[in-house]
């Protein structure tokens, strides 16, 4: 057991950071700029007051891990109301009023492993350009900030989830975020990528926990408001399991090391174009492994693979160049190339437009909805 | 023959060592955070209510005590929840046993020592009560109330 955020008791920065007012209060964001962080440039902050420091590239997501990022480039306390806060819109949109609920797709964003939060607000425009390219339909992205400790701890920390020895900030975060939209009534279309795949499925994980636990729901009564409220489109996936309750949609790139090694990338039933060749058997023995390891550790026979009752996937095999540090087939943007994008714009629309996602005006029992999305995998 | 709290002070310090966290046990405390898990050692009281009044004829001494956190409770937990979850707990190991704390909402797995341990037997346990608690989050819930 080694100490993966000894910093914490040592800070290296400001510990105003921590418990000054843009931690505390939900109404006062973090006034820096995001852009200036993943440079790496000294902070931009408008009040000298909360100087944190100059915060390198990874530095600072350790100190923001859990919170909000928002369409102003800022960032806001988990105790913020996440959407109460200005969205991230498509490029294209120039009307700055208000999407009326049955225009509108709610989305939450959580990014993976090694992106900054100012990488993660790009990945957060790519996500509203494509969803909103069907049938006037304008999604409004909000991030939650899966924060980054560095590349290497960063591997510890999804290791650890994905062997069932992890928590995170993010975690809770998402938990909270759910458990108020199962509450509410309202639509949750979530979008998450890599290591946020195991944050949402952790989450996801205790938000039904809780939902039995202190909400007083039977097991089948969770999973059933879970379906009614939440969607899940994950790309690079990078977990094995995920909870009943949820409808899924599971985007893979069988070249992608992550999906195939430590997701379901090596699910039985991803069949990839071409086969996959010796990348996916490798996959599927590291997988076994893993399964290995549980069964000697833990006990555990159950099934290595869980990729949520109400699943579908959509599984391509193509090779993506690295460009400017990026990592190429494990890339956000790689499930934006344009062959793929075409067959998941098909599920950016809301279900009564022959999509997945729910729109803002959606509520519980929607005869369409139940027509329009069915099990798959 | 009562332990003091002096008496774990070398111990605590030899398992912080093995396990890679600088000594910070000054004040009795440390909360230790490492690959998610979550687990508080601490000097208190023995033979106590819990909530640091002493037991009538008890005598007063103190004990090291770790919890590692398998969940929070943010609102209180349903008739038969805890009795569900304790039920389970029978099935740990002698030396460990669950804990609900109502001030806080945590849910614990708790073990004390009442006298100086190893310090390496001391770390092998704080790791094996931080495995357990995870395990706890990821099998033994889900398979009583997921």
């Amino acid at each position: 057991m080694k100490p993966i955020r000894d910093d914490l008791r040592t800070p290296r920065f400001d510990p105003r950071m921590q418990t000054g007012p843009c931690r505390d209060d939900p109404k006062v964001a973090c006034e820096t700029e995001l852009k200036d962080r993943f440079e790496g440039r000294r902070k931009a902050v408008r009040d000298p007051a909360r100087n944190h420091g100059n915060y390198g590239l990874w530095a600072p997501s350790d100190r923001i891990d859990g919170f909000f990022v928002a369409g102003d480039q800022r960032l806001y306390p988990p105790a913020a109301d996440l959407f109460a806060l200005p969205p991230v819109v498509a490029s294209n949109r120039t009307d700055s009023t208000p999407m009326p609920p049955k225009q509108r797709i709610d989305v939450v964003y959580v990014n993976g492993i090694g992106t900054p939060a100012a990488q993660q607000l790009e990945d957060m425009q790519a996500t509203a350009d494509f969803m909103s390219v069907k049938g006037g339909l304008h999604a409004e992205v909000r991030g939650i900030h899966n924060g980054t400790d560095g590349a290497v701890q960063d591997v510890l920390q999804a290791a650890g989830d994905k062997f069932g020895i992890g928590r995170n900030r993010a975690v809770d975060t998402l938990k909270g975020v759910v458990l108020d939209r199962v509450a509410s009534g309202k639509p949750l279309n979530l979008v998450v990528h890599s290591h946020g795949t195991i944050i949402a499925s952790r989450a996801l994980r205790e938000a039904k926990l809780a939902l039995v636990m202190e909400h007083g729901k039977s097991r089948s009564e969770a999973e059933s408001a879970l379906a009614d409220t939440v969607r899940v489109m994950t790309t690079g996936n990078a977990s094995w399991r995920f909870p009943d309750g949820p409808k899924y949609v599971h985007v893979m790139n069988t070249r992608d090391r992550v999906t195939v090694g430590l997701g379901l990338g090596s699910h039985p039933d991803v069949r990839p174009p071409n086969g996959g060749g010796l990348f996916r058997a490798g996959g599927r023995l590291l997988a076994w492994a893993g399964r290995g390891l549980r069964t000697v550790t833990e006990g555990d026979t159950g099934p290595t693979y869980q990729p949520g009752r109400d699943s579908q996937f959509v599984v391509f095999d193509r090779k993506v160049g690295s460009e400017g540090g990026k990592a190429g087939s494990h890339s956000y943007r790689a499930a934006y190339l344009p062959e793929i994008r075409s067959r998941l714009s098909e599920l950016a629309g809301t279900p009564d437009r022959g999509g997945f996602f729910l729109p803002a005006h959606y509520r519980t029992g929607a005869p369409s909805e139940k027509s329009a999305v069915g099990a798959v995998a | 023959m009562t332990a003091r709290a002096s008496d774990f002070r070398g111990p605590v310090e030899g398992a912080l060592s093995a396990l890679g966290f600088p000594d910070d046990f000054a004040r009795g405390e440390i909360e230790l955070r490492a690959e998610g898990a979550e687990v508080w050692l601490r000097i208190e009281p023995v033979g106590t209510t819990g909530r640091g009044h002493q037991i009538r004829g008890a005598q007063a001494a103190v004990g090291l005590v770790a919890r590692s956190r398998i969940y929070t409770f943010r609102h209180p937990p349903r008739p038969g929840v805890l009795e569900k979850i304790h039920g389970a707990g029978r099935q740990l190991p002698s030396g460990i046993r669950v804990e609900h704390r109502p001030d806080t909402g945590g849910l614990y797995l708790r073990r004390d020592w009442t006298s100086p341990p190893g310090s390496q037997s001391l770390a092998d346990d704080l790791q094996d009560l931080a495995a357990r608690s995870l395990a706890w989050l990821d099998e033994v819930l889900p398979s009583l109330f997921g």
